[in-house]
């Protein structure tokens, strides 16, 4: 549905993406990943039809974004990290703008503009301006003004912005059920949400593309040890000891002490060490509250791919 | 061109100018000081029919000289910086729409709602003098609304264009003020100025006070109302010797080349630079 192809863009002689590379199936949510300046809003500006790139292709449902613009636009609901917004409209009045300019059609328009408002929650405040709205409120127009054409492309830059928890979790809710129907670039700090929300991964940093595959694999490829967490009741210093004694560990760490200790366990890679682990605490008396292996987190594997020199 | 995303635009801009605080304000001080001008056009002569529309539009010609280039170098210098610093330019220019049907768009409309609001002060003028004066020279009052409005829209190309350069509302409306005081009080003194220092003659005179459109309108307003620029002195009358009645035509034509190469320099901007 989305194809990047060597994507390059220069802001006089400094390379804001360079050779950017990267596929979006239909229906897919793609998280897009990387720190301050490493390029995700330049390219989703590209791709958004906002600006030219200097080099390099993309296309979007078949249509090429340079060539055939008008047509990538049609398809693509963009919501920037600050939304777009008209404060001295009413939300109906923008919303109906929104559509008009995206060209619903003029019998589906009302319909297309009462759904989104339900998808959204922003029924109580239709009528009103939008410079009165609360800032939660107006997110949330940002993200109607995104989804009233029904695009087959969404590409959303921190949705989830200036909501409150409840609103998280529910924009979290809308945007999974998003996938299949819509294909989806997510771009957001919150990396817990990406491994909410998406199925593929995308991480950019100072330009270029540093990794692309699924949360699951990316840990795989970045962990340099197996990881098991334990939860043990019993001396803390003694379990310690001997948890180290066992064959295989190359660290233990204790995380916390509250009446029990948990303790996380780097292992030696592809050597399973559970079952000693266990034999160890059992053989002493102690009691074994929890055993589990842990996985990289996508922060620790973001961080990783990011902060290596 | 998709004459229904102008249309589109136009309405929007509409829409955003009836809740635009300045648009506001100005409707309301354009309406009140032309109803007090008109009022004191009257005053001693009214009851009697002998003022009727040529005393107040002498008197509304410096009023639209001082208002009128003002309330359309602001209105056209917030547009386009305003919509780029709340990111709304670049939104709209990355819509199914091209930049020309955008920048047609926001002229009409923003073109629109000022001329609303001049017609809103003429015609509240206009019933006051046509109750209170009689209906006498009323095609001179007439004329004076045609070149205002014609004004206006020369004055709202040029902050426009203004507003094409600038990333912030705020250096935009700095900008269409300088233009406005120099438009206002320098274009007279530099022409004098100009005149004595390089020795013009009379007909260099006339083509370089033309070219400031609020010159161009004082020429076309005096000239409607009294059939001769005498008050203008040497350089009215030439004018009128050397024109006569085209000269109504040169000045509308004059103001029209601001209009339209205003637009299209603005155009070539966006082009160049997008909503960033």
């Amino acid at each position: 549905m989305i194809r990047v192809e060597n994507l390059t863009r220069y802001y006089g002689n400094f390379p804001a993406i360079e050779d950017v590379t990267f596929d979006v199936d239909k229906g897919e949510i793609l998280g897009f990943l990387g720190p301050n300046g490493a390029g995700k809003s330049t390219t989703m500006r590209i791709l958004t039809c906002y600006m030219p790139a200097t080099s390099g292709k993309a296309t979007v449902a078949g249509f090429d974004v340079f060539e055939q613009s008008m047509e990538v636009r049609k398809r693509i609901g963009y919501l920037p990290e600050h939304p777009p917004l008209y404060p001295d409209l009413t939300v109906d009045t923008y919303l109906d703008f929104v559509a008009k300019i995206k060209g619903v059609p003029a019998q589906e328009r009302k319909k297309a503009i009462d759904d989104v408002i339900d998808r959204v929650g922003l029924q109580d405040v239709r009528n009103r301006t939008i410079r009165k709205l609360s800032k939660g409120f107006k997110q949330r127009v940002g993200l109607a003004q995104a989804l009233v054409h029904d695009p087959e492309v969404l590409i959303l830059d921190e949705p989830t912005v200036g909501l409150d928890p409840k609103q998280i979790i529910e924009v979290r809710e809308l945007i999974k059920s998003l996938a299949g129907r819509h294909t989806v670039i997510l771009s957001t700090h919150i990396l817990p949400e990406v491994s909410m929300t998406c199925q593929r991964v995308v991480i950019i940093d100072k330009g270029r593309v540093v990794a692309e595959d699924t949360p699951e694999n990316l840990s795989a490829k970045v962990k340099s040890t197996e990881r098991i967490l334990v939860e043990v009741e019993g001396p803390q210093d003694e379990v310690k000891q001997k948890l180290t004694s066992v064959p295989g560990v190359k660290n233990v760490s204790l995380e916390n002490a509250n009446g029990t200790a948990r303790f996380v366990i780097d292992s030696e890679l592809d050597k399973d060490i559970r079952k000693d682990l266990a034999n160890t605490v059992v053989s002493q008396g102690w009691g074994l509250l929890e055993l589990r292996p842990m996985d990289v987190s996508l922060e620790e594997v973001f961080l990783r791919l990011t902060t290596k020199e | 061109m998709d004459i229904n995303n102008v249309l589109l635009i136009t309405w929007k801009e509409i829409l955003n100018a009836r809740r635009n605080r300045w648009f506001i304000l100005y409707t309301i001080v354009f309406a009140l000081l032309s109803l007090a001008l008109s009022w004191l056009g009257l005053a001693g002569v009214g009851n009697y029919n002998l003022a009727g529309f040529g005393k107040t539009t002498a008197s509304l010609i410096n009023l639209i000289l001082l208002i009128v280039p003002l309330m359309g170098l602001t209105l056209g210098a917030i547009s386009l910086a305003g919509e780029r610093e709340k990111g709304t330019l670049l939104y709209l220019l990355a819509q199914p729409v091209s930049p020309f049907e955008v920048l047609l768009g926001k002229f009409l409309g923003i073109g629109a709602a000022l001329l609303a609001a001049l017609l809103i002060g003429f015609g509240l003028s206009g019933y006051l003098i046509a109750l209170r004066g009689g209906m006498t020279q009323i095609g001179s009052y007439l004329s004076l609304i045609g070149f205002t409005l014609l004004l206006a829209l020369a004055t709202l190309g040029i902050g426009l264009l203004i507003s094409s350069f600038m990333k912030k509302a705020e250096s935009a409306v700095g900008m269409a003020l300088f233009l406005w005081l120099f438009f206002v009080f320098f274009g007279d003194l530099g022409l004098i100025g100009s005149t004595l220092f390089f020795k013009l003659d009379i007909q260099q005179v006339l083509y370089i006070s033309l070219i400031n459109p609020l010159q161009a309108f004082k020429l076309g307003a005096l000239m409607s109302m009294r059939a001769n620029l005498e008050v203008l002195g040497p350089v009215g009358l030439y004018a009128m010797r050397t024109f006569g009645a085209q000269l109504a035509i040169l000045i509308s034509a004059v103001l029209g080349v601001w209009i339209f190469s205003s637009f299209v320099v603005t155009y070539a901007v966006i082009q160049k630079k997008g909503g960033l």
